[in-house]
C-alpha cells in the first residue's frame, strides 16, 4: 500500500483515501502532500473540486485507496473549471418555484427552450439536468445530462409535475462545464449558455 | 425501451421495459429486472407517470440485457472464495488474476467489481468496472481485510457482457 501511495504523491494524483467503510467522513478525496513511514497528509477536495481542508490520517488506517477512477477524473475537471472561471461574474441560482399552468411559467420554459442553457428540473423525491429541447403546454421533453456532463437520454416531464426549475446555479454551471468538455465546445468557460 | 417514474414510494416507483398496449388512461408495461429479463406485466395509470426517459446509458444497457435473454439462457452460478486461510485464499486470488475474470470483492459492508491486476504478500490490485461495464480505475486493498470474493454471478456476468460491448 505504501509503495503505490508514494506512487500516487510522486506523480501528484488525484486518490480517494477509505479508512472505514461504515462511515460515509471517511472517504477522504484529494491530492497527497506529505507522506512518511507512518502517516499520509492529504489536501481534502470536495465534490464541487474546491480544497476544503488537510487530512492527516495514520497509515495503518488507509483501508482502501482508489485512483484513476471516474469520479476523480470528473474532480480534477472541475478543479480545472474553478482555475478558468470567473467567480465574482457566477450569478446566485435562480430557483423558480412552479406555478404549473399560469402563462408565466410557460413563459419562462419557452425562454429556457431558446437560450438553450442548462437547468435542473426538480419533480417530487428527484431532479434532472439537461438542456429544453421540446415543450407543449402539457409536457417538457429535456435532453438529459449526468452530473458528470454526459449525454444520458431524453426526459419527459409533465409541466404539472415540475415543482421547481434552478438556472444558473454552481451546479448547472458545472454540468454545463463538464458538457462542453465533453462535447469539444470551447469559449469562455464563465458563460454558461450552450 | 423507457423508464417510468411514477408518483408511488420508492423503490416500487420505477419500471424499466417495454409499452404493450395502451388506451386514454392506462399503458400496459412489460417490466425488466436489473439483468433484462421480464418479470411481469403490469398497468400504470397515465396520471401517476412523474417522468418517462428512453435513450439512457442503463435503459440502452437493458435492451442489450433484453435481447441477449431472448436469444440464449443466461446460466450464472455464484461461487463465493472465503478469505478463511490466508495463504489458500492468496492462491486463489492468484488464479483469478491468471484467468482475468470479473470478480465481486467484498470489504466491510460493500463490494468492488472488477479484474485482478496483482497482488503481493499484502495487497490486492483490481481494475473496477462500473455496473454499465466502464473501466472505473484501480483499487488497492489489503488482502486481510477481504472478507470474500465471488466470481460466476449474474451481477458478473452482466457486467462482464456491457464491458465487452464497451470495448467493442
Amino acid at each position: 500500500m505504501k509503495e503505490i501511495l508514494k506512487r500516487c504523491f510522486d506523480n501528484n494524483t488525484l486518490v480517494t483515501i477509505i479508512t472505514n467503510l461504515n462511515k460515509i467522513d471517511s472517504v477522504i478525496v484529494g491530492r497527497i502532500y506529505q507522506l512518511d513511514d507512518e502517516s499520509v497528509e492529504v489536501d481534502e477536495i470536495n465534490f464541487n473540486g474546491r480544497i476544503t481542508r488537510k487530512r492527516k490520517l495514520k497509515l495503518k488506517s488507509v483501508r482502501i485507496l482508489r485512483y484513476g477512477d471516474i469520479y476523480s477524473n470528473e474532480i480534477k475537471e472541475l478543479i480545472k473549471f474553478h482555475k478558468t472561471s470567473k467567480e465574482d461574474k457566477v450569478s446566485p441560482k435562480t430557483k423558480y418555484t412552479s406555478n404549473k399552468s399560469t402563462p408565466q411559467f410557460l413563459m419562462l420554459l419557452a425562454e429556457l427552450q431558446r437560450s438553450q442553457e442548462m437547468v435542473s428540473i426538480f419533480v417530487k423525491d428527484d431532479f434532472r439536468f439537461g438542456i429544453i429541447n421540446e415543450l407543449s403546454e402539457s409536457h417538457v421533453k429535456i435532453k438529459s445530462i449526468t452530473y458528470g456532463g454526459w449525454d444520458d437520454g431524453f426526459a419527459v416531464i409533465p409541466i404539472k409535475r415540475i415543482m421547481d426549475i434552478g438556472r444558473n446555479g454552481s451546479d448547472e454551471q458545472q454540468v454545463s462545464y463538464l458538457y462542453r468538455i465533453r462535447k469539444g465546445i470551447s469559449g469562455n468557460l464563465a458563460n454558461v449558455s450552450i | 425501451m423507457i423508464s417510468i417514474r411514477t408518483e408511488r414510494k420508492s423503490p416500487d416507483n420505477l419500471f424499466i421495459g417495454i409499452v404493450r398496449s395502451i388506451n386514454d388512461s392506462h399503458l400496459l408495461f412489460e417490466s425488466l429486472d436489473p439483468y433484462g429479463r421480464v418479470i411481469k406485466t403490469i398497468s400504470i395509470s397515465i396520471k401517476s407517470i412523474v417522468i418517462i426517459e428512453y435513450d439512457e446509458v442503463y435503459t440502452n444497457d437493458l435492451t442489450k440485457l433484453y435481447e441477449l435473454n431472448k436469444t440464449q439462457k443466461v446460466i450464472a452460478k455464484s461461487v463465493y472464495i472465503h478469505n478463511r486461510t490466508l495463504s489458500q485464499f492468496r492462491n486463489s486470488l492468484n488464479r483469478l488474476k491468471g484467468s482475468q475474470e470479473l470478480v465481486s470483492v467484498f470489504i466491510g459492508n460493500d463490494f468492488f467489481l472488477g479484474r485482478i491486476v496483482d497482488l503481493d504478500e499484502s495487497d490486492l490490485i483490481i481494475n473496477c468496472i462500473t455496473y454499465q461495464g466502464f473501466d472505473d480505475g484501480i483499487v488497492v486493498f489489503p488482502i486481510n481485510k477481504i472478507i470474500k470474493v465471488r466470481k460466476n454471478g449474474l451481477h458478473e456476468f452482466k457486467v462482464n457482457y456491457l464491458n465487452k460491448l464497451k470495448l467493442g
